[in-house]
């Protein structure tokens, strides 16, 4: 199992060089001039010569990338060509509001997409299984953008029930002391014991987590299915039915945990992908994430931060599939 | 012997069951009667399609569904109708308790994800009710019982790291946890090496001794279910050609189906085999399921399907003398002439 979990490490890691790689040389092919952008914006030649050097754009590119690659480790990721404070610190700040998003629709893709594609599978072609497969079939295929500005039409303009972006009221923003623990709003609120902010939190949070928990709540409950429709016709569901086993333990227990393999990769990749839906999102409800910061430093021609952004993207796509992979090897005929 | 009817311990009456496909209900198995004392073995033999598995299926009350269908008839067990049973009670009193049933694949029967203790106790907690160390002392019992050595190391096993024997005898050993009186063998040694099969037939057969057991056995090999069971039925094309004791039917085969059956197993290396000269008539649609590939078939085998007749042979009844007039029953109007 170490054995296992370490080459999967090691193959992780090739995969971050080699992005690394790319968003490097990417950046410098861009026919954009940061030292320009980074001496200001009336900088006459000699402030931009100067900044060429400060940045050490004059060195060869191999010289560059070694430094840039020994920076990275450090979990350097340069500075911002706008705002000229570290990436990093300012991805950290960002990363919660984001990873609360995140986090919201993994849990919903989990306990309700996995529920879904089980009782679907068990129930082939009755209500249930037409109506489940309709909703994952739209959670999936519809834009993120539409269902966000659609939901606002709907539960802001009309119904007036939740609110339409931002994380948290202007009222309480300016009014209340907001806990600042971890960086993670709603569990600060929680453990500080904080329950006014706390659910105004949450009212915040219902359209953009919808909008974001649809499309891995449809593809986890579509994969799930299918893994079990196959499932349920091996002959060791047929032999723990002639045991006299309870339908549900054949099916919660004997059937689901061989689908494991496939729904989890398909959890692991679609949190890969909500991270990305994210940037949308954050646009349309205005959350204080990754989201919001990619798209100022894409405007902004900020390119250190977008390339950080995109390390960070790699990384966690990275981490969520190791995850996977240790998921995956509880079934016995995987590890090796 | 003919009241015996009302007295089997496990009996099937005009049974009919079918499947739906896209060109409507196509049925599958059609058997008038088939009946097991208390006790006894019964071979069933087939060949692939010939719908074994789907009677195993049915008298667990496990068919596919929505595709299986039974169409008619009843499975009496013990003067009880398994069909008409709720899915809830053949769960909960038949199934594992009393009926059990070993498939014929043990590569695929063992849940992959699962140690065979996990497997094991899952079973054992559901129907005796026992947990910890009781189950476990319970697990040890049953895979000894089978046969097995070095049973604490083997119980932490997956599948996959076990042989087709080794996993047959622990699929015996979950079947027969719970002390089942009714048991369906389902070609329990397909896929195995001959010496494992003859091991997995005398574990079975020791087994049926011992719990005294009905037992079902299905398979495709006639002379093993000559040597295994007192009484043998060949089912063709879903429907039951000949039936008496086993002895009688091997030696004195009357369907055609049957004649070519045991005239196709090899006795001696001077022999030469005879394989069926197979000739492909049209199908009969409303007569004999065998006319067309039957010999001796005529005109009226094509219009009428034959029901089992009882026929009464001399010859065998020497042989066994300590059962009198033994009856074997054959579905065919020629039955008896040759091939």
């Amino acid at each position: 199992m170490t054995k296992f979990i370490l080459r999967r490490v090691l193959l992780g890691i090739i995969v971050l060089l080699g992005v690394a790689f790319i968003t490097f040389f990417v950046a410098r092919v861009v026919p954009s001039n940061p030292a320009a952008k980074w001496a200001g914006p009336r900088a006459n030649q000699e402030q931009i010569a100067k900044a060429t050097i400060e940045l050490g754009l004059d060195k060869p590119l191999l010289v560059q990338f070694g430094k840039y690659l020994t920076d990275l480790i450090q979990g350097n990721l340069g500075h911002s060509l706008r705002t000229r404070r570290p990436i990093t610190q300012e991805l950290l700040e960002s990363l919660p509001a984001t990873v609360e998003l995140v986090l919201l629709s993994t849990i919903a893709a989990v306990f309700i997409g996995i529920p879904l594609g089980v009782i679907s599978a068990k129930r082939k072609d009755k209500m249930i299984d037409h109506f489940s497969r309709l909703f994952s079939i739209g959670a999936v295929s519809l834009p993120t953008f539409w269902i966000g500005l659609i939901l606002q039409l709907f539960f802001f303009r009309i119904l007036d029930i939740f609110p339409m972006g931002g994380q948290l009221s202007t009222e309480i923003k300016i009014l209340m002391d907001i806990p600042k623990i971890t960086g993670f709003l709603m569990f600060d609120c929680l453990i500080t014991g904080n329950f006014t902010i706390f659910f105004d939190a949450l009212w915040h949070i219902v359209l953009p987590g919808i909008t974001i928990a649809l499309y891995p709540i449809g593809l986890v409950a579509r994969m799930t299915r299918s893994a079990m429709l196959e499932i349920l016709n091996e002959d060791y569901i047929t032999a723990a039915r002639s045991y006299g086993l309870k339908e549900k333990t054949v099916l919660w227990s004997y059937a689901l945990k061989n689908s494991i393999g496939p729904t989890s990769t398909v959890v692991a990749l679609s949190i890969g992908y909500t991270l990305v839906n994210t940037f949308l999102t954050e646009s349309i409800f205005t959350w204080p994430g990754i989201g919001s910061y990619i798209s100022s430093a894409v405007i902004g021609n900020d390119y250190p931060a977008i390339m950080g952004v995109t390390i960070f993207s790699a990384f966690s796509y990275v981490l969520l599939n190791l995850a996977a992979d240790i998921i995956i090897a509880l079934d016995p005929r995987v590890r090796t | 012997m003919t009241d015996q009817k009302t007295q089997f311990y496990f009996e099937i009456k005009d049974l009919s069951v079918g499947f739906r496909t896209f060109e409507g209900i196509k049925p599958v198995l059609n058997i008038e009667g088939l009946g097991i004392n208390r006790g006894e073995t019964y071979g069933l033999v087939g060949e692939s399609g010939a719908g074994k598995t789907v009677l195993a299926l049915t008298i667990l009350g496990l068919l596919p569904k929505p595709a299986g269908m039974i169409l008619n008839g009843s499975i009496l067990f013990d003067g009880v109708d398994l069909l008409k049973q709720s899915e809830k009670q053949m769960a909960e009193i038949y199934r594992g308790k009393r009926l059990a049933m070993i498939f014929q694949d043990p590569m695929s029967t063992l849940n992959p994800v699962f140690t065979v203790w996990q497997q094991i106790e899952r079973v054992i907690t559901r129907q005796e009710g026992l947990k910890g160390k009781a189950c476990l002392k319970r697990s040890l019992e049953l895979l000894d019982m089978v046969k097995l050595p070095d049973t604490m190391n083997l119980i932490d096993k997956y599948p996959h790291e076990l042989s087709g024997g080794q996993r047959q005898r622990i699929i015996i050993a979950i079947a027969l946890s719970c002390g089942a009186e009714f048991l369906i063998a389902d070609e329990p040694t397909r896929n195995l090496d001959v010496t494992i099969q003859a091991g997995i037939l005398k574990l079975i057969d020791e087994l049926q001794r011992d719990f005294k057991m009905s037992v079902l056995f299905i398979g495709n090999n006639v002379s093993l279910v000559n040597i295994f069971c007192r009484n043998a039925g060949i089912l063709y094309r879903g429907k039951l050609v000949e039936e008496g004791l086993s002895n009688c039917v091997v030696q004195n085969p009357l369907h055609p189906y049957t004649q070519t059956l045991i005239s196709a197993i090899p006795r001696s290396k001077s022999e030469k085999l005879k394989f069926s000269k197979t000739i492909i008539k049209p199908e009969a649609e409303n007569g004999c399921p065998y006319f067309s590939r039957c010999t001796i078939g005529k005109e009226n085998c094509s219009t009428h399907v034959p029901m089992l007749r009882e026929f009464r042979t001399e010859s065998s009844a020497e042989s066994l003398n300590d059962i009198q007039n033994p009856v074997q029953k054959a579905a065919c109007f020629y039955a008896g002439g040759t091939i």
